[in-house]
């Protein structure tokens, strides 16, 4: 591939870089959980960035759907509720 | 709750922030729609994920500016420019997830990739907390 070729060229410092893509990679797969993808198997940084994307997609989702059920809640509370948040502070 | 190693941990700050902001909230919006507290409960969440990390990080300063340009406040942008180290690449078949993953963290349009890779951990992190910081409050206020 002429991107191996490239990277070859300037040798000395592009090993060092790819083993830190390497690392990061991988911390980045360890922070993923696990249901998402197979930890024993290496997976290519490709599918990794893949299933970084799915995931904070969904935690944005989650954000969004506790927000709207807080929402609701805080609506449907009488002003105690706001007492008891601020109780929930101490 | 184990305060003896450190005397104010990150998920507290959060939750400080985020339950102040909540009590305002409820007060202010008795005759809000629910559209409209709905989306201030949803910038409360991204603002304490963000007043949490203090700042540490590129993704909660490019939140925070963003909150505070809404808010009317216009603060002088200061842009860091770091020394442009050579662009780091990944592999060919990874720059469209590079590409869409500097979409969805904030404030990481310009970073090479493994600025990128490292501000995604640490944004994922902290929206996991923030999220279990919600569930929380959710269980607690609806048992109540």
């Amino acid at each position: 591939m002429s991107s191996r070729r490239n990277r070859a060229r300037q040798s000395g410092s592009s090993r060092i870089t790819d083993e830190q893509i390497n690392d990061l990679v991988s911390k980045l797969q360890s922070v993923l959980p696990e249901a998402r993808i197979r930890r024993n198997d290496r997976a290519s940084a490709a599918k990794v960035l893949q299933e970084t994307c799915n995931y904070i997609r969904s935690l944005h989702r989650e954000v969004d759907d506790l927000s709207e059920r807080l929402s609701k809640l805080l609506e449907e509370s009488s002003s105690d509720q706001a007492a008891i948040i601020r109780s929930l502070l101490m | 709750m184990d305060l003896e190693h450190s005397s104010i941990s990150k998920p507290m700050i959060m939750a400080f922030h985020f339950l102040g902001a909540l009590s305002h909230i409820q007060k202010t919006t008795t005759h809000s729609t629910f559209v409209c507290r709905c989306h201030r409960i949803r910038c409360a969440a991204y603002t304490s994920m963000a007043l949490s990390t203090g700042g540490h990080s590129a993704w909660s300063r490019a939140l925070l500016r963003g909150k505070l340009r809404r808010g009317g406040l216009r603060k002088r942008a200061v842009i860091l420019q770091r020394p442009r180290k050579r662009a780091v690449r990944l592999e060919e078949g990874c720059q469209d997830g590079a590409d869409v993953l500097r979409r969805l963290v904030p404030g990481s349009a310009g970073m090479d990739s493994a600025e990128l890779l490292d501000e995604t951990a640490d944004y994922i992190r902290c929206l996991e907390e923030q999220v279990s910081l919600m569930r929380s409050i959710v269980n607690v206020v609806s048992s109540l």
